[in-house]
């Protein structure tokens, strides 16, 4: 399967599966400098790695969605998770679990059956840099914009 | 029924939980664990019904945990169920083989844990199954 159809799909499993929300691949303006991120790095079989670029907006949006989103609870864990964790961090924390599974939902679709994966402790920060070598792939999410980043995944043909 | 989840994302033990929840463990003592260092301290002290873990995690991951756990006494039994994003074919066998009571791909849905949980849940007399 080529890279980009196979991440079309990881995105829109993980969204759907996590999130209850609909996901659009598009053609959008690049991420803004205040951009959030969490990257998950590929260690096994290639090594490369998967980035999820959201504007604050909208990381706040499926943090809220990720967190409260599990009908039939308290809310007593959600509040004790915030305090604990800051807003921001908060935040992070929601994207570096959102780019995990989509990593893992990728590499299931690009690693053949027989072939074990392996991937690294997700990174977070905010801000983006534009060097390195990477795809970039733009996502709508309702009337928000988001971003994959792919590395070292690409081989010839697309596929890993 | 009291079950540990382990998972160094804090938003991840808040889902799974409340996966947990509605998959038919409501009502249950949960304890959270950010390694499986902390997950195995944690399970020696309170000997837990279900193990619940990430693969993937920092000073212990899933596999040494599960091997540790495999390779105490005192835990003997002890399901522990696997929820993490590399899940393959190839890493549920090799797990599976290792000890794993289950292995399901994130993200996971409560339907799905209801189905691999039934055995290890009370069940309609009140009576507790599993270990």
């Amino acid at each position: 399967m080529v890279m980009h159809e196979a991440l079309v799909c990881a995105v829109a499993e993980t969204f759907e599966g996590m999130l209850f929300m609909e996901v659009l691949p598009a053609d959008v303006p690049e991420p803004g400098r205040d951009a959030l991120w969490a990257r998950v790095p590929v260690l096994e079989p290639v090594a490369g790695g998967v980035t999820l670029l959201c504007p604050p907006g909208l990381a706040r949006a499926l943090a809220d969605a990720l967190t409260m989103g599990c009908p039939g609870g308290d809310l007593a864990p959600e509040i004790a998770c915030r305090v604990a964790l800051g807003a921001e961090r908060l935040h992070l924390d929601a994207l570096a679990e959102l780019v995990n599974t989509l990593a893992g939902r990728l590499l299931g679709r690009i690693v053949p059956e027989r072939q074990a994966f392996r991937l690294g402790l997700p990174e977070t920060g905010t801000g983006h840099s534009s060097g390195g070598v990477f795809e970039t792939f733009g996502f709508l999410v309702g009337d928000s914009a988001f971003h994959v980043r792919v590395s070292g995944l690409c081989g010839e043909g697309g596929d890993v | 029924m009291r079950i540990i989840v382990a998972d160094d994302s804090a938003t991840a033990r808040l889902v799974i939980r409340k996966c947990l929840e509605i998959a038919g463990c409501w009502g249950a003592d949960f304890t959270d664990a950010a390694d499986g260092a902390e997950a195995l301290r944690q399970a020696l002290r309170v000997r837990p019904d279900l193990l619940v873990t990430d693969l993937t995690m920092p000073v212990m991951d899933g596999e040494k945990l599960l091997a540790a756990v495999r390779a105490d006494e005192r835990l003997a039994g002890l399901p522990v169920l696997i929820i993490t994003s590399a899940k393959n074919p190839a890493k549920e066998a090799e797990l599976s083989a290792r000890g794993a009571f289950a292995v399901l791909a994130k993200p996971v849905q409560p339907a799905t844990l209801a189905a691999v949980l039934r055995p290890l849940l009370p069940d309609a007399t009140g009576g507790k199954k599993g270990w």
